[in-house]
């Protein structure tokens, strides 16, 4: 029977706004410690404001966010800091410091937030520069190496710090299949062998298969679906049977006779 | 959780053992211990890891401390009895080919 310590992150009612406008609107999931947990969804459907609150980057409308049990938005800055820092983040664009080698950008997390002897702190950054394959490019500034190795160089900083749980934002967007799926690898052996959570957003779906243990399909800033991919796969709701089959929305003759409407009347 | 560590000395061999999770909070005491306690004049340390579920890679950096410590000693180094979940960081950083390691005693 599943507990609430089997659950890292539970997120409870979450309301999101920006100005008047209703971005998430009652969200509520949990994500078991260990698990990859992938959230899905179209353009605009409200994954990324999702990811910034789940990582404390915003602060929502109303409803909760409890990492281990404790409640994440209640909680003041510093308090928030101190949960961060059990938590790795990969950005969409690396978000490398372009000025630094790959070496100090994976070292500047544990230089910041650690008491670590400096000797410790460089052989922590040669393992995990290594691990995602990029031994041997610590002295490289990022301009000097491709898309993937970047996303990779990002990966390592995001692990800098041994997190509990680790958020991708578009892991494999812009990245052909070969190096994308090479990425989802990398995603999967940190998972199993650090048994470190992953919440991977993406709407790739051929990652959906490789990594995915739960898939939470947003619609509209609501869930439309969660489960295993095999459920979803089985789901007869018409917009994750529309993803899952890569068909294109039909024009929507109502909203296309406003429009002209709008412009007419 | 709390860091134990316990050093002995046996004919000629130090023998440090763990007790604990070895992670950013532990790690540094565990370094103090195998780069500054060790005795200079021992042929061998053995780091007893059986009582260690968990290692994250600042142990695994603190270990690799203990080994150039150790063999700027001309003493030798092993690992004994590390858990399946600390061999397997050890073998995903390509590092179980670098440490002596030993069943227990």
């Amino acid at each position: 029977m599943s507990t609430e310590t089997d659950h890292i992150l539970v997120v409870e009612d979450l309301v999101v706004h920006y100005g008047e406008r209703k971005v998430l609107n009652g969200i509520n999931l949990s994500i078991r410690r260990g698990e990859t947990f992938v959230i899905l969804g179209g353009s605009g459907g409200g994954k990324s404001t999702l990811l910034r609150n789940l990582v404390g980057l915003m602060r929502p409308t109303s409803g909760r966010i409890l990492f281990d049990g404790e409640d994440f938005t209640a909680m003041d800055d510093v308090e928030r800091i101190e949960i961060r820092k059990k938590m790795g983040m990969c950005f969409q664009g690396s978000a490398l410091f372009n000025s630094m080698s790959l070496e100090d950008n994976v070292a500047l997390p544990l230089r910041e937030h650690t008491q670590l002897e400096p000797s410790t702190i460089d052989i922590m950054t040669k393992i995990k520069l290594e691990l995602v394959g990029l031994g041997g490019y610590e002295e490289f500034l990022p301009s000097a190496i491709s898309g993937g190795m970047k996303k990779r160089a990002g990966l390592a900083r995001a692990m800098a710090m041994d997190p509990e749980i680790i958020f991708y934002d578009e892991p494999s967007a812009g990245l052909d299949p070969i190096v994308a799926a090479g990425i989802d690898m990398l995603i999967r052996r940190m998972q199993s062998t650090f048994n470190m959570t992953s919440v991977v957003v993406t709407h790739e779906m051929a990652s959906v298969d490789l990594i995915a243990d739960t898939v939470c399909m947003l619609k509209l800033g609501e869930v439309e679906a969660i489960g295993s991919p095999e459920e979803l796969r089985q789901c007869d709701k018409e917009f994750v049977r529309q993803f899952f089959e890569r068909r294109a929305e039909e024009d929507d003759n109502d909203d296309q006779q406003a429009f002209i409407e709008s412009l007419t009347e | 959780m709390e860091l134990e560590i316990e050093t002995q000395e046996r004919d000629g061999t130090c023998i440090v053992v763990v007790e604990g999770e070895v992670d950013l909070n532990t790690s540094p005491k565990l370094r103090t211990v195998l780069t500054k306690q060790i005795p200079r004049n021992v042929n061998a340390v053995e780091v007893d890891l059986k009582a260690v579920p968990y290692m994250d890679s600042s142990g695994v950096a603190t270990l690799i401390e203990g080994l150039r410590a150790a063999v700027s000693s001309d003493a030798e180094f092993a690992l004994i009895a590390p858990s399946s979940a600390v061999l397997k960081v050890l073998k995903l950083s390509r590092l179980d080919s670098v440490f002596t390691i030993r069943e227990a005693n």
